[in-house]
C-alpha cells in the first residue's frame, strides 16, 4: 500500500462526504431529516460544468453551481413551510426532480443524454505542489487539493461556530430542539428552517462542484452515486455535532481510500467495495446505542419534571 | 517485417472490399424492418451504434422504424413489442438489451414473426440471437496495452515496466469476459506482463474511477484499459492527468484525449444489423441459432489512435487480429464454462 499518497486520497475521498454531511447536519438541527441533498449535489455539479462550457470561467461556475443548488433548496423549502409536505417525501420527490429535469435538459438543449463532457473546461484553484512541503504530513496531504476541498474543511469550525456562538446558530437549534417553545419564545422557525436549507444548499452546492469541477470537467448522471445519502448517515452518526461529523465522513473516507487500495492485494472486490458501506452500518448501530445509553435517564428525569 | 506488411494490405483490400462489395440493390419490394428500444437514441455508444446500422440498409431500400422508448418505461417497449408483433406488417422485428423477458413472453406467441435479438440470447425457433465476442476484442486491446507498457522507446509515456491495469465497473460476467480477454491478449503479446484488475463498484460513479486509475498508475501501471461504461470516462481523464495511457471502450473515445488514449475497444452494432438485415432479406438468416460477431466477422474491432501508435505495434495487433480471425487462436470466455 502506497502510504505516501494515502492521506491526499483519504482527504480526496473524504471532501464530497463531508460536504454533503455538513450539509444535512445544519437542518438536521433545524429538525429537518434532509433526503435532498443528493439531488441538491446532482443539480450543483450539472450547473457547474453548463456554466462553464458556456462562460470558460471556473468562478462563474462555481458560483452559478452555489446558486443552483440553493435554489433547490428553496424550492424543497417553498414545498415543506409553505405547502406542509413532509420532509422525507418532498426531499425524495427533490431527487428525482433534479435527476429527471437534468436528463430532459441534456436530451433537449445537448442532445445528449448519456453526460455533458465539455471539450475544454477551465480548471479550478488548486493548492501548488511545495507550498506546503515544510509542514510534515499535512503539507503534502494538501497539496494539489482544490480550493474547494480547503473551504470543506474551513466549513466545519465555521459550522461550529454559526450554530454554537452566533444568536441565529442559536435560534436555529432551538427551533430543532422544540418547535413550539422557540415559536413561544419569538423566534420565527419557518425562517430558522428556511435558513438552515439554504446553508444546506450552499454546502451541498460546493459537494457538487468538487465533483464535477475538481479533476474530472464532465458531467455524469447519477455522478454523485449515493454520497448525499453517506453524507446523512456521517451526520446521523456524528449525532448532529460538527466535529463528529466530520470525524464519521473521515471514516468512510479513510475506509474507501483504504478499499481502493486493498484491491491491489487480490481481496475479492466485493468484499472491498462493501467496506465504507460496513462502516456506516457499523457507526450508526454504534451511534443509536450511544443515543439510546444517553437518552435514558433524560427521559424519566423529564417525565419526572 | 514483409510478410506482416503484406498481411496487412491482403487484410486491409479484403475490407474495402467488403465495405464496397455491390449489394443486391434489387431487394424485395417493401421490406421492413423495425427496432423496439428500450432507450433512448443520442448515447454515442449502443444504441446510436445500432442505429448507423439501420440508417445502412435504409439507404439501400429497406423501410425502417426505430421505436424509442424511455429507460424508465419497461411496460411502454413491452407495448412496443407487442403492438409491432401484432401489426404482422414487417419482415423482421430487431429488439436488444433489457427484453429477454418480453421477447420470451410474445416470441411464442407469433411463431409466424421473425425477431432478431442483439447482445442477448434466446432459444426460439423464430428468433435469431446476435452476440458479440468482447473477449476477442479485449485481446487486441490487451495486446496493444503489453506492447506499450514494455516498449519504452515506441510508447515514450511508457515506463517499460511491463505493468498494465483493466478498471472495471462491476464484477459481472460480461465484464469477465472483457476482462479475461485482456488478460490472455497481454500475457501472449509480452509474457509476463503484470495485470491488476480493480472494480469500481458502479458505471456511474466517475470520481472513484478517477481515483482508482491513479492507484493503479502509481502502483506502476502504464496502461490502463476502461471497462466501466460512463464512468470510463473518469478512467481516460486520470490517464490524461497522469500522463499515462489508456484504452476506451464502447464507442471510439481517441480523440477524447490524444495523447493518451491509444485505442478504443468497439462492439460493431451497426455492422451486425446491417449483415442480419441482409440475411433477412437473402432468405439465409439462420433463426433459432445464435450467432457471434467477433473478430472473423468485424462483430468488435480495436479502433487504433494512429497519432500514438506506432507501425511496429499496429502491425503486432493486426496480426494478433489475424490469428484469432483465421482461429488459430482461441480466446478463453467467461461464458465459455456453461
Amino acid at each position: 500500500m502506497d502510504l505516501v499518497t494515502l492521506p491526499a486520497a483519504v482527504l480526496e475521498q473524504t471532501v464530497p462526504i463531508l460536504l454533503a454531511a455538513l450539509a444535512a447536519m445544519i437542518t438536521l438541527r433545524a429538525n429537518i431529516l434532509n433526503v435532498a441533498v443528493e439531488g441538491m449535489m446532482l443539480v450543483a455539479a450539472f450547473t457547474a460544468i453548463a456554466v462553464g462550457d458556456v462562460t470558460g470561467n471556473a468562478l462563474y461556475a462555481f458560483a452559478a453551481a452555489l446558486v443552483a443548488a440553493c435554489l433547490v433548496s428553496q424550492i424543497l423549502a417553498v414545498i415543506t413551510l409553505r405547502f406542509g409536505a413532509d420532509f422525507i417525501v418532498a426531499g425524495l420527490g427533490i431527487n428525482i426532480l433534479a435527476s429527471g429535469s437534468i436528463l430532459f435538459l441534456l436530451e433537449r438543449v445537448y442532445n445528449s443524454p448519456g453526460g455533458l463532457r465539455p471539450i475544454t473546461f477551465p480548471d479550478i484553484w488548486h493548492l501548488p505542489a511545495g507550498a506546503l512541503s515544510f509542514v510534515p504530513v499535512l503539507g503534502p496531504m494538501l497539496e494539489g487539493q482544490s480550493f474547494i476541498a480547503l473551504l470543506a474543511i474551513l466549513a466545519i469550525p465555521a459550522s461550529f461556530v454559526f450554530l454554537y456562538r452566533t444568536p441565529t446558530g442559536a435560534n436555529l437549534r432551538a427551533t430543532g430542539e422544540d418547535e413550539a417553545a422557540a415559536r413561544s419564545a419569538g423566534i420565527r422557525t419557518d425562517r430558522m428552517k428556511a435558513l438552515a436549507l439554504l446553508l444546506s444548499g450552499v454546502l451541498a452546492g460546493l459537494a457538487g462542484a468538487q465533483l464535477a469541477m475538481d479533476r474530472l470537467h464532465f458531467f455524469l448522471p447519477e455522478m454523485s452515486a449515493g454520497r448525499g445519502f453517506i453524507g446523512l448517515a456521517a451526520t446521523l452518526f456524528g449525532a448532529g455535532t460538527p466535529w463528529m461529523t466530520a470525524a464519521a465522513s473521515l471514516m468512510f473516507g479513510f475506509f474507501g481510500a483504504v478499499g481502493d487500495r486493498l484491491q491491489a492485494f487480490a481481496l475479492p472486490s466485493q468484499f472491498v467495495l462493501m467496506l465504507p458501506y460496513l462502516a456506516a452500518v457499523v457507526g450508526l448501530t454504534f451511534a443509536r446505542w450511544r443515543a439510546s445509553t444517553k437518552g435514558r435517564p433524560a427521559a424519566i428525569t423529564e417525565t419526572k419534571v | 517485417m514483409t510478410t506482416s506488411l503484406s498481411r496487412r494490405l491482403v487484410l486491409s483490400l479484403a475490407a474495402a472490399g467488403l465495405a464496397l462489395s455491390p449489394i443486391a440493390a434489387s431487394a424485395q419490394e417493401e421490406f421492413s424492418t423495425v427496432y423496439v428500444m428500450s432507450d433512448n437514441l443520442g448515447d454515442h455508444g449502443f444504441n446510436d451504434s445500432a442505429a448507423e446500422g439501420f440508417n445502412r440498409a435504409k439507404e439501400e431500400g429497406a423501410k425502417v422504424r426505430l421505436l424509442q422508448a424511455s429507460p424508465s418505461d419497461p411496460q411502454l417497449w413491452r407495448q412496443n413489442l407487442e403492438a409491432v408483433s401484432n401489426a404482422g406488417t414487417y419482415n423482421v422485428i430487431f429488439t436488444g438489451p433489457n427484453m429477454h423477458d418480453n421477447l420470451a413472453a410474445v416470441a411464442p406467441q407469433h411463431p409466424e414473426q421473425k425477431y432478431v435479438f442483439f447482445d442477448d440470447e434466446l432459444a426460439q425457433p423464430n428468433v435469431l440471437s446476435v452476440k458479440y465476442a468482447q473477449n476477442e476484442g479485449s485481446y487486441l486491446a490487451g495486446t496493444l496495452a503489453a506492447l506499450a507498457a514494455s516498449d519504452k522507446a515506441s510508447f515514450p509515456l511508457s515506463s517499460g515496466a511491463k505493468k498494465v491495469a483493466v478498471v472495471a465497473g462491476m464484477d459481472l460476467p460480461i465484464i469477465q469476459d472483457f476482462i479475461m480477454g485482456f488478460k490472455q491478449g497481454a500475457e501472449s503479446a509480452v509474457p509476463g506482463t503484470e495485470v491488476q484488475v480493480i472494480f469500481i463498484g458502479s458505471f456511474n460513479d466517475a470520481q472513484k474511477a478517477y481515483d482508482l486509475t491513479r492507484t493503479a498508475i502509481s502502483n506502476g501501471a502504464d496502461v490502463v484499459y476502461n471497462v466501466a461504461g460512463p464512468a470510463g470516462l473518469g478512467i481516460l481523464k486520470a490517464a490524461a492527468d497522469q500522463n499515462k495511457y489508456a484504452i476506451g471502450v464502447d464507442s471510439n473515445q481517441n480523440d477524447l484525449h490524444p495523447k493518451n488514449v491509444l485505442a478504443s475497444m468497439l462492439k460493431q452494432i451497426g455492422n451486425s444489423i446491417y449483415d442480419s438485415i441482409k440475411q433477412v432479406k437473402s432468405g439465409t438468416a439462420p433463426f433459432g441459432t445464435l450467432v457471434i460477431y467477433g473478430l472473423k466477422n468485424d462483430g468488435v474491432g480495436l479502433v487504433l489512435n494512429d497519432a500514438i501508435v506506432p507501425a511496429s505495434a499496429k502491425a503486432k495487433v493486426d496480426e494478433a487480429r489475424a490469428g484469432v480471425a483465421s482461429g488459430s487462436v482461441t480466446v478463453a470466455s467467461a461464458f465459455a464454462a456453461k
